[in-house]
């Protein structure tokens, strides 16, 4: 399809295989956790067990908002966010911004409230750090963490993973470049040598998560590089400095009038809101309460059938709306559609649970992508000290990363009663990454050791809906009334992939000479 | 026989390395020289703020061609020159902006 000269071809697959070496088990942790980090709401949903409602921001607030003012301190109420929690409840944070370490920071007090008012929680201290020691939503956020930034500190989380996703996107591109009949190959798996049949596969999966995996690389390494990379220095550059100008250019003029004025009714804005976003709400941020100048931006979720959605902007005190603006901007643009359009594709949440499970699907064949190559690379060199210690690296994260993340979910259920989540999920992950190694180092046949490690993963799954009801996680049944169909089918889908890992060891473990996922004839094209 | 070709690149150990060294720091180099440079010549746009989404959605992208040009081109010694030619041109604007 794409005729190359021999050379060209010859250093496309000498860059497609060694940006695969060279970075290819990170780009598999970063690949598998964000297939799991689809689901990441549900998850946080499923494992908090605190059951809310299914629109949290659609219930009368203004009353419990005004009662949880009066019992806040005078210097944290200048500004309060209202976010819908992936658990249903809705999260009131009372805050001032303050300075720290010379960077701008929010402190105050959050509340969790529940269905009907019900104050759940009351904690102090700064926002960021509060949602980080959350014990309810410690399982999700740690495996959105360990995607989006390795759990290494940023900056240099967000630039490890930037350059993760420049790496996935050389390897996409090179990978389209150097097959000579692309649509052809896709068809073709051979089985009868292992090494054939698995560069089949490898090939197969590869050309059929092409144009996914081509989108994600650049979405992932945008994300990524814009935040810790592009836009600091545009700010530095383009605005001298001058953070709070670029600030400006990309949100539009703050008016400032500081005049004592009555605040508006909460409740009225975004009944508003709701109404013209046909959509539910997310978040609202209310900003300079009590003061002539008070904005109140309310953040809906995307109409059905749209991509990303606009943000309304509301005078705090009289509760008017003042304008609709997209993501970046004042008014729509070109620039806005682009930017507003990385997040629904990468997350794969513009079409609902379809778009989701075919991104969760498509996720899981790019992580197998990812390790098929690996093993392809360091079975050619077999004979190779170095590269067959490779191999039983590859083999230990392949299998061992599935298996750990799973363990922080069992040790995520056991730490919840005593609300040390935050700490035992996280440690417990290492815990069972070091086991894991056991296996990896000890075992003669590497072959063997990611389906053991696989059907160990399988056992843990299916482990796990029972954890959630034993220290207390809603029934199905409570969960249905709730509107919150995401817990039953989590656990159903957990006990399925549960299953299908122990299947799938137990038929690699029993197979004569155990190929991983090995190969058999399913398609031929005619040659 | 036909004479050696001035651009053909002669294989040599250094060669590698040093096409290592464009397609990786270099590439990197100059596409952060493009991105900073591109607010002041693309247009702002109807909401005024183009000239900032676009630099930043388009980075990987502009990384892309460079890497893959510095990977594909068979002479080094172009790759080298192309590369420090948009970079002089960038720097020496970049310049103009920052310092009038």
């Amino acid at each position: 399809m794409i005729n190359l000269k021999a050379r060209e071809t010859r250093t496309l697959v000498a860059v497609h295989g060694w940006a695969g070496a060279v970075l290819g088990l990170l780009l598999y942790a970063v690949i598998v956790t964000g297939t799991a980090a689809v689901f990441a709401n549900e998850i946080k949903l499923w494992s908090g067990g605190l059951l809310g409602t299914s629109e949290p921001l659609n219930q009368p607030l203004n009353a419990v908002l005004l009662q949880l003012e009066a019992q806040t301190p005078e210097q944290f109420r200048e500004d309060l966010s209202v976010r819908a929690a992936p658990s249903g409840n809705v999260w009131a944070f009372f805050h001032t911004d303050e300075i720290v370490d010379g960077a701008r920071r929010e402190r105050g007090i959050l509340y969790t409230i529940g269905p009907g008012g019900k104050i759940l929680s009351r904690a102090e201290g700064l926002g960021d750090e509060l949602a980080a020691n959350d014990p309810f939503t410690a399982l999700g956020r740690f495996y959105v963490d360990l995607h989006v930034r390795l759990h290494l500190p940023n900056p240099w989380g967000l630039i490890v993973t930037g350059i993760l996703g420049l790496a996935m996107l050389v390897a996409a591109v090179s990978g389209i470049l150097m097959h000579r009949h692309l649509f052809r190959d896709i068809f073709v798996l051979r089985g009868r040598s292992r090494l054939v049949g698995l560069r089949d596969l490898h090939s197969v999966a590869g050309t059929w998560t092409l144009p996914h995996a081509f989108v994600l690389a650049f979405t992932g390494a945008y994300l990524s590089f814009a935040i810790a990379v592009g836009l600091p220095m545009l700010a530095k550059i383009a605005f001298k400095g001058d953070v709070r100008a670029m600030v400006t250019t990309l949100n539009g003029l703050p008016v400032v009038d500081p005049r004592p004025a009555p605040s508006g009714n909460l409740d009225d804005v975004l009944a508003d809101a709701r109404r013209r976003a046909d959509a539910p709400l997310l978040f609202a941020g209310w900003e300079n309460r009590g003061r002539a100048d008070s904005r109140i931006t309310v953040f809906p979720a995307p109409r059905s059938g749209d991509l990303s959605a606009s943000r309304l902007i509301y005078n705090g005190a009289t509760g008017e709306l003042i304008r609709e603006r997209p993501i970046v901007g004042t008014e729509p643009s070109l620039g806005a559609s682009l930017v507003g359009l990385i997040g629904p594709v990468h997350f794969g949440n513009f079409a609902g649970w379809w778009s989701r499970a075919v991104w969760f699907a498509l996720g899981a064949a790019s992580a197998f992508v990812t390790w098929s190559g690996l093993n392809l690379w360091v079975r050619r060199r077999a004979d190779q000290r170095g590269w067959r210690a490779l191999g039983r690296v590859t083999a230990w994260v392949g299998g061992g990363l599935p298996f750990a993340m799973a363990a922080a979910a069992m040790a995520y259920f056991l730490s919840l009663p005593s609300l040390t989540s935050v700490f035992w999920t996280p440690v417990a992950f290492l815990i069972a990454a070091a086991l894991a190694l056991v296996p990896a180092l000890t075992m003669r046949s590497i072959e063997r050791v990611p389906p053991l490690l696989f059907g160990a993963t399988g056992i843990l799954l299916l482990t796990l809906p029972l954890l959630r009801a034993a220290v207390g996680g809603p029934g199905w049944g409570a969960a249905l009334a709730a509107g919150q169909g995401a817990v039953p089918a989590m656990d159903f889908l957990i006990v399925l992939g549960g299953i299908a890992c122990v299947l799938s060891a137990v038929t690699a473990l029993r197979s004569r000479e155990p190929a991983t996922f090995g190969a058999g004839s399913f398609m031929q094209s005619a040659e | 026989m036909a004479a050696a070709k001035p651009s053909t690149v002669r294989p040599g150990r250094l060669a590698p390395w040093l096409r290592a060294l464009l397609a990786g720091p270099c590439a990197f180099g100059l596409t952060a020289l493009i991105i900073a440079v591109m607010p002041f010549w693309v247009p702002k746009g109807s909401g005024g703020v183009d000239h900032i989404a676009f630099p930043l959605f388009f980075m990987p992208a502009i990384w892309a061609v460079i890497f893959f040009y510095a990977v594909l081109d068979r002479s080094l010694g172009r790759v080298a020159m192309v590369m420090t030619a948009i970079a002089v041109v960038h720097l020496v604007s970049l310049r103009g902006i920052l310092f009038g």
